[in-house]
């Protein structure tokens, strides 16, 4: 606990320090050409003729309390865009995950247990793939092939008319849910509107399956090795000689020994989503606090930047610090 | 304690590049072209005017000819403004892998120091090294890039450099310093209980000296299969900074900011201005992954061996 | 030669041969192995390591390596082939009939299960109807083993045991299935001297209480005379001699056989001998001796014929050209 505090401590340091110690902030929001006076008046306002370490103070102070600025684009303070913002990123890597569970660790799994069947080299492909592309790029390859590449049926009917509009945002100009959760899809179901459900879960399959595709080869190759470590391992043909069928072998053994690798690396790949993430959200149009981020860069808001920089980054580590939980949990070893 | 010799292998390097492997020669000799690409990139116009292949001025506009799709002219098509495309990507070759070699040295380099230092350390400096790195890595990739750049950004304290380039070298090397330092420590820690070195000890060596007969060789392997990879790695990284608008500002060729011309195109069926940038990116890593499979199969466990 | 059921005999194997196909070419582990098994005894099984020991227990229960095959012979139980038995009979076959204990006692147990769950399962797997609760069973399969406090052991997993619990634990696993054939890989290797004897005490002592046979392999000749009656002499993937304990332990035939013996025979002040010559490599398939070249009985014959086999009754065999009276 308390080095999970020391590194939080050092993750806001350092994000504080990268985006604020270097002076530009008040360029960054007044532009070059206003004159010195009025430069001096904001940064006096600002707290920016505070020594940084006080500087620093100010803001973990604020931070603790929630407070995490006002952009100053919208006037609005960022931690209430952010409380909006991160749901939808969250429930976009929420369905990647979903996407990569659905793809990723099934062949992983089929790829340890048959190396070199055709499924396994299917994955291996996959993997080379998705490792090669750019997630932007084969989002915005998605976006073409489904809106100008419609289906053409033979000669006198000519091509048929796109067949979707275009699943950009998190809904087609409809109003969202009663907020519950904040992901779209579940607060359609609580609202009993499946329409609104099924309009959200639309909009989210292109994101996901981009970022799946993208992130998932890890997932395939961290699944392939475990189980085939695990299905190498004496264990194993030892609970064969005691006529335990393939079935149960493979699932009270080969599949128990190699989760915890696989779990780790979802959830470490949840975390890294949150942040990592940005291009596919700008590409989608997806309003998370990636975007945000880039609305937040091009405007030279910083105290944006600033907070979710920090936010992905602490969500990463406490996520770290889960996903050691629950390899505490899984592992009989590690227990001791 | 069994003695781990260190490696000895001559030519890891050019063995690597061009040893015999099954298999993979599709993937070498695409990397070649990439390479060959590189290095004639800034020449294109001139190499152009004597062989038959239309190449153009990669940054002067055709206002008359915006937006076409590829043709004999214009292998693949013109942008808004008219830039050949095709001259433009082989122009770009260059810039993303500079770009990319030098962020990934500089801050690989420094990992790899900093990781042989904490290893023949140990102790806290190890710890406190180790702890960096952790906290450096938690914040993601992309997110490092726009902070440095609303940082450094509107600086312009890189002198004749251009301050887009600078911050994203920058950026690069921020991101590859853990993982080489990574890489280097997981090699060397166990290394400095081993006979030979505790021997080098006895017999006098400092601690540089350890680090540069002994530490640099046995990590050697496990840095060059790391090279490539990170390499490809920030090649993406630089493309999508640049697809958000930082680092290479237009007009100037690279790969992310001709994707994003082309992204409020492709909505509109002009698909070939974000493509063809796109396709080089794939082929380039792809090909640059494809040596890293390599250099682990002639590093890897036991030793090299070809 | 193939002995089939009308001899009584539990286990038969005739000929069998086991390829292995490796990234580096195949492998040739087995090349004709003959031996049988008779309810209730002990059989041991000497080679050096790499004459294909370990695959002979693997090849009765068809458990394969990875690109592994038995390619020639046949594998019977009673009057059944074990090569043609469908995948419900062979889970029944193995562990039922026939049960295997490991080499390395701790990597032999499912490092997430408690001893508990994997004694239960391996209990659920054989038994049809069970009369208690398992857990009833698995605390007396451990007080067999002469576990002081089998409930704390019971819930404790694979890396809280030393190597000795461990083994146990693994005998009483395997002795849980109710095999009338145990599988023994070697199992004291790994294990200090003193845990080594009791060990093997046990495994013996538990083994004859239920009337089972045994069949035992390692590379030690001395802990496979202690336990076994019959003695198989294994090389290059064939058994080349086999007979009561007695016989190959005074006066073997094989010379391959003497060698060994030599080796282990440690009389005071002299230093330990070893085989001259290279241990046979197993990517070849032998078409005549595989030992001539090491062989100080070495005629012109083993060059020429395939070797015989000379069957001399009372459960002697013989795989060599000298035959059994020469001196």
């Amino acid at each position: 606990m308390v080095i999970l505090a020391v590194v939080l401590l050092a993750v806001v340091m350092i994000g504080f320090t990268i985006t604020r110690s270097t002076g530009t902030p008040l360029y960054a929001s007044l532009g070059v050409a206003v004159s010195e006076a009025i430069i001096e008046q904001r940064a006096e306002e600002m707290g920016l003729n505070e020594p940084i370490v006080v500087q620093f103070w100010t803001y973990l102070t604020h931070l603790l309390q929630g407070d995490l600025g006002v952009s100053r684009i919208s006037r609005i303070p960022v931690a209430e865009d952010i409380a909006l913002k991160l749901p939808a990123t969250a429930e976009m890597v929420f369905f990647t995950l979903m996407v990569s569970f659905i793809w990723a660790i099934p062949l992983g799994v089929r790829a340890g247990l048959r190396p070199g069947g055709r499924l396994a080299k299917l994955g291996e492909g996959m993997a080379q793939f998705g490792v090669s592309v750019p997630a932007f790029w084969l989002g915005l390859l998605f976006i073409f092939l489904l809106y100008f590449l419609p289906p053409r049926l033979p000669e006198p009917l000519g091509p048929l008319p796109a067949l979707f509009p275009p699943p950009l945002g998190r809904l087609g100009g409809v109003d969202p849910p009663a907020m519950v959760t904040g992901f779209y899809t579940v607060d359609a179901l609580i609202a009993g509107d499946f329409r609104l459900a099924w309009e959200a879960l639309w909009h989210l399959i292109l994101p996901a399956v981009t970022l799946s595709l993208t992130s998932g080869p890890p997932l395939f190759r961290v699944t392939r090795t475990a189980v085939s470590e695990a299905m190498a391992s004496p264990f194993v043909e030892a609970a064969y000689s005691y006529g335990l069928g393939r079935r149960t072998v493979l699932i009270r053994d080969v599949l128990r020994n190699a989760s915890p690798p696989v779990l780790n690396l979802a959830a470490m790949t949840f975390g890294y989503l949150i942040g990592g993430g940005v291009l596919v959200e700008v590409v989608f149009s997806w309003p998370g606090i990636g975007s945000y981020a880039v609305w937040g860069m091009d405007n030279s808001d910083y105290d944006v930047v600033l907070a979710v920089v920090i936010i992905a980054a602490v969500i990463y580590v406490i996520l770290y610090f889960i996903v050691d939980l629950i390899q505490f949990a899984m592992d009989p070893r590690l227990r001791d | 304690m069994t003695t781990i010799v260190p490696p000895r292998e001559r030519w890891l390097v050019g063995r690597i590049l061009v040893g015999p492997t099954a298999g993979i020669t599709v993937r070498r000799s695409l990397f070649f072209l990439m390479l060959f690409l590189a290095v004639i990139g800034p020449w294109i116009e001139t190499i152009g005017q004597w062989i038959p292949i239309p190449v153009y001025d990669p940054l002067r506009p055709d206002p008359f000819n915006p937006v076409s799709p590829p043709s004999a002219e214009h292998w693949f098509g013109t942008d808004t403004l008219g830039l050949d495309i095709f001259t433009r990507v082989i122009v770009a070759t260059r810039v993303d892998f500079t770009l990319a070699l030098i962020g990934v040295t500089l801050g690989g380099g420094l990992g790899c120091l900093a990781g042989a230092w904490a290893s023949y350390r140990r102790g806290w400096v190890d710890v406190v090294a180790l702890r960096i790195v952790e906290v450096v890595q938690s914040f993601p990739v992309l997110l490092l890039g726009i902070a440095l750049f609303a940082a450094l950004g509107p600086l312009e304290i890189f002198g004749p450099v251009d301050n887009g380039m600078a911050v994203l070298v920058i950026a690069i090397s921020m991101v590859n310093f853990p993982l080489y330092l990574r890489q280097v420590r997981s090699v060397l820690l166990p290394l400095t209980e081993a006979e030979f070195v505790q021997a080098a000890k006895c017999a006098g060596l400092g601690a540089w000296g350890i680090v540069w007969h002994h530490f640099i060789p046995n990590a050697r392997g496990q840095i060059l299969a790391l090279f490539p990879l990170t390499c490809a790695y920030a090649i993406q990284i630089i493309a999508g900074l640049s697809f958000i608008g930082l680092g290479i500002e237009p007009p100037n060729p690279e790969w992310g900011s001709m994707i994003k011309t082309g992204a409020t195109l492709i909505v509109q069926g002009h698909w070939w201005v974000s493509v063809f940038p796109g396709a080089f990116i794939v082929l380039s890593v792809y090909s640059l992954t494809g040596f890293s499979a390599r250099s682990e199969t002639l590093v890897g466990p036991g030793g090299t061996s070809a | 030669m193939n002995a089939g059921p009308a001899n009584g005999a539990l286990l038969t194997l005739s000929g069998v041969e086991v390829t292995i196909n490796t990234l580096s070419g195949p492998v040739h582990p087995l090349q004709g192995v003959d031996l049988e098994v008779f309810p209730g005894e002990t059989v041991g099984l000497v080679g050096e390591s790499g004459c294909g020991k370990s695959m002979t227990l693997r090849s009765i229960l068809r458990l394969m390596p990875p690109g592994g095959a038995i390619t020639g012979g046949a594998v019977e139980w009673q009057d059944r082939s074990v090569l043609d038995l469908d995948t419900d009979e062979l889970q029944t076959y193995r562990g039922s009939d026939v049960a295997m204990i490991y080499q390395n006692p701790v990597t032999a147990l499912d490092p997430m299960l408690s001893v508990e769950r994997q004694i239960v399962d391996a209990f659920k797997a054989n038994r049809e109807v069970l009369d208690g609760a398992p857990e009833e069973f698995a605390r007396e399969a451990l007080r067999d083993l002469e576990f002081g406090n089998p409930d704390a052991i019971l819930k404790r997993y694979p890396h809280q045991l030393s190597g000795g619990m461990a083994q146990r634990v693994n005998i009483a696993l395997a002795l849980a299935c109710g095999p009338s054939l145990i599988l023994a890989d070697e199992p004291t290797t790994g294990l200090d001297m003193t845990t080594q004897v009791r060990v093997l005490d046990l495994l013996e002592q538990q083994v004859s209480a239920r009337n089972a046979a045994l069949l035992f392999i390692s590379h030690d000749l001395r802990a496979v005379a202690r336990v076994a009656r019959n003695i198989g002499i294994m090389y290059a993937g064939r058994v080349v001699e086999f007979g009561p304990r007695e016989r190959i332990l005074t006066e073997p035939s094989h010379p391959y056989a003497r060698a060994l013996l030599d080796c282990v025979d440690l009389r005071a002040g002299e230093r330990p001998r070893s085989i001259p010559g290279l241990v046979p490599r197993m990517t070849e398939v032998y078409q005549f001796c595989a030992f001539r070249d090491r062989c100080a009985y070495r005629m012109a014959v083993c060059d020429e014929e395939p070797l015989p086999v000379h069957d001399l009754g009372g459960r002697r065999r013989l795989l060599c050209h000298l035959g059994p009276d020469h001196d």
